[in-house]
């Protein structure tokens, strides 16, 4: 059905035979409507963009800020970079870190005598940013050198860690331990984040 | 009220038509923003029909070279009913109610056919008005004004010539600073106007149906008989009883050699009477110069009187009907003006905020812009210090499993001695082993549950048995590293 508009002269005659005070209440439901419409269409999404804006710039300004305090910081990053540099490394492939790992591993348990029964590479895992390499380990030695190993182990630059171990007698009253151990690399490619 | 003051309008056009002649005046503002005279036009239209008024109408019309001016009609004196009433109110609403119902007794027309204005003369007795009622007859103001729509004019208002001519008159005649009355006559080509002016007020107004044709053509006959009507005119103001005698006469309108008639005037009516010219004043050069190259024989004064001082003008002659329909379209207007107003106020508004937010995003994008290589180097050396971080913590990490077994070792009482020790990354920790009584086994959990390594340590089981000639305790014990706990 089509919208009838009213004629404005016959509007205007109407408004004019109103009494004073429906007048004033047929001007003040036309203020409140015309508000209403306006704040709808016009002033809500401009004071939302505005707001936005506004919250836009204040992020920036922050952003900036916390950017310039980082970047007064530089000099000592630069540093704290270079002393842990050994520990970041270039991308392998994983059979070359695993073949470096197994030769560390070997190579600290020649240096601290302890005598490598069996070594198995037990897979990788990736852990966000960084991959850990796994490898278990089964040995025999004295405690004193079993443990001369694994503080050589932990003390490594190449960021070796022990995961797990069991340690017991290789026999009654024999003074060599059995112990088993879960060797992990962890892997941090420069530039990584 | 108007939201938009009403500006002094910049041109006028004044159209007159009597029973013989076509006049129209215009006039224009000036450089200075003085009002001036630029056009007098006039035609005979003696005996015409209405449509050869029309037709002339439109001819004379077209020689007004003028932009969207302002029409006005001029009502002659002869055409309205003019009445010195008293009026027992000073209030301008009930005396309008006052007049609209008694005026049908002041004329032979029913109320319906009368269109009726007035104007104030004074207040007396502080509670009664006296005014100057006119009247003209419906008819007649509908077809002047029908005339001037069939011709393509629009008729901004239709005046009243007497009144036109009491407001300017004073000072075109130079009577500002007079203390009593003065007559002035308006002379015009078949009647002439006899008016009692006061500060700019008509007083009094009387239509003599002698005019300069009569004058100059029977000289003899009609001068006298003019000298008499102004006498009779004199006394008729007398008896009405308005205001004070007048003490001057002045004869305007058409150009003519009033010498012999004023030194009649001076006797007949027993007052100074001299001609006065009008166009000097208020006229521009080209046409003062027409007029003095060829005299008129037709009056314009009123109209240049109305034209001069349109905007003080109060009586109006404009039929009820045009006037409502004129108000509704003023309304109509008004409310597209307000309208306008309130969109252009809103279009500001808005042309402000999206300005703001223009310079806004303008800013944003130099700020964003000029710190950029800062950024960079920022994320550059954020991620650098992320990575830092990660050693650190791993590296911080690192020799936990070492320091448990230093502390195991460290707690564990000669009485004991272990089978199996396990560590886990999970941060399960579990020792078995033997102890020489349940005792040393519960006392070594007491130890262990007391150290800072060690959390929830429990004793899986503990079992008797015989080794050799002695009893020993078989234990298996679990505990939570303490690290692995905090992490959780």
């Amino acid at each position: 059905m089509p919208i009838k508009f009213p004629d404005p002269q016959k509007f205007l005659a109407r408004v004019a035979r109103l009494k004073k005070k429906e007048k004033l209440f047929l001007a003040i439901a036309a203020a409140f409507v015309s508000l209403a419409f306006l704040d709808r269409l016009i002033i809500a999404p401009i004071l939302s963009k505005m707001a936005s804006l506004n919250k836009q710039l204040q992020d920036i300004e922050a952003g900036i800020k916390k950017d310039v305090k980082i970047v007064a910081q530089k000099n000592r990053i630069r540093s704290e970079e270079a002393q842990y540099a050994t520990y970041f490394q270039k991308q392998q492939t994983e059979d070359e870190e695993m073949t470096a790992l197994l030769k560390e591993v070997e190579s600290l348990a020649d240096k601290c005598a302890v005598y490598i029964v069996d070594m198995k590479p037990a897979g990788a895992k990736n852990l966000g940013s960084t991959k850990k390499h796994y490898v278990n380990v089964s040995c025999e030695a004295t405690m004193e050198q079993l443990v001369t190993f694994m503080f050589a182990v932990e003390s490594s630059t190449k960021l070796l860690v022990i995961d797990k171990y069991a340690i017991s007698p290789k026999s009654k009253d024999s003074e060599s331990a059995k112990c088993t151990l879960t060797i992990a690399k962890v892997v941090l490619p420069k530039g990584s984040q | 009220m108007s939201l938009f003051s009403q500006k002094k309008h910049s041109e006028l056009v004044a159209i007159d038509f009597t029973a013989s002649t076509l006049k129209i005046a215009q006039v224009r503002n000036s450089a200075t923003g003085k009002r001036e005279v630029v056009k007098l036009l006039s035609r005979d239209i003696s005996g015409a029909s209405d449509e050869a008024i029309i037709k002339a109408l439109k001819s004379l019309y077209a020689q007004v070279k003028a932009h969207n001016p302002v029409i006005i009609n001029i009502m002659p004196a002869a055409q309205v009913i003019s009445k010195n009433i008293e009026v027992p109110s000073t209030n301008p609403e009930e005396i309008r109610e006052i007049i609209n119902l008694q005026a049908g007794r002041h004329t032979p027309y029913s109320r319906e056919e009368i269109l009726i204005d007035y104007l104030d003369i004074d207040i007396f007795k502080q509670s009664y008005t006296k005014i100057l009622l006119v009247i003209v007859t419906r008819q007649v103001a509908k077809r002047q004004f029908e005339i001037l729509q069939k011709a393509g004019l629009k008729t901004e208002n239709i005046v009243f010539a007497a009144e036109a001519v009491a407001k300017s008159g004073t000072r075109l005649f130079k009577q500002e600073n007079q203390a009593f009355p003065f007559c002035l006559v308006n002379v015009d080509d078949l009647s002439s106007d006899y008016m009692v002016v006061f500060k700019n007020k008509i007083l009094y107004t009387r239509v003599i149906p002698i005019g300069a044709n009569h004058l100059s053509g029977e000289k003899e006959k009609y001068q006298p008989k003019f000298a008499e009507e102004l006498k009779k005119s004199l006394e008729a103001y007398q008896v009405e009883d308005v205001e004070r005698m007048p003490v001057q006469m002045i004869l305007s309108g058409v150009d003519y050699n009033w010498a012999d008639l004023e030194i009649i005037l001076n006797d007949a009516v027993r007052l100074p009477t001299q001609a006065a010219q009008y166009l000097k004043s208020a006229a521009n050069k080209d046409v003062l110069e027409k007029a003095i190259a060829a005299p008129s024989r037709v009056s314009y004064l009123a109209m240049i009187s109305a034209l001069l001082h349109y905007e003080e003008l109060k009586v109006s002659f404009i039929p009820e009907d045009v006037r409502m329909r004129r108000a509704l379209e003023q309304r109509g207007k008004e409310v597209i003006k307000t309208g306008m107003f309130v969109l252009f106020i809103f279009l500001l508004v808005f042309f402000i905020l999206t300005a703001n937010i223009y310079f806004k995003n303008l800013y944003l994008a130099g700020l964003s812009k000029k710190y950029q290589p800062i950024r960079s180097e920022a994320q550059q050396l954020e991620n650098n210090f992320a990575e830092i971080s990660l050693v650190r913590s791993y590296l911080a990490q690192r020799g936990y499993s070492l320091e448990t077994l230093n502390e195991l070792y460290a707690v564990t009482p000669l009485e004991i001695e272990y089978s199996d020790i396990r560590y886990d990354e999970q941060g399960r920790f579990s020792i078995k082993g033997t102890a020489e009584s349940m005792s040393v086994v519960f006392g070594f959990v007491d130890t262990l549950e007391k150290s800072k390594y060690f959390k929830d340590v429990k004793t899986k089981y503990t079992t008797k048995r015989k080794e050799g000639s002695r009893d020993v305790t078989d234990f298996e014990i679990a505990a939570t590293l303490e690290r692995a706990r905090n992490a959780d």
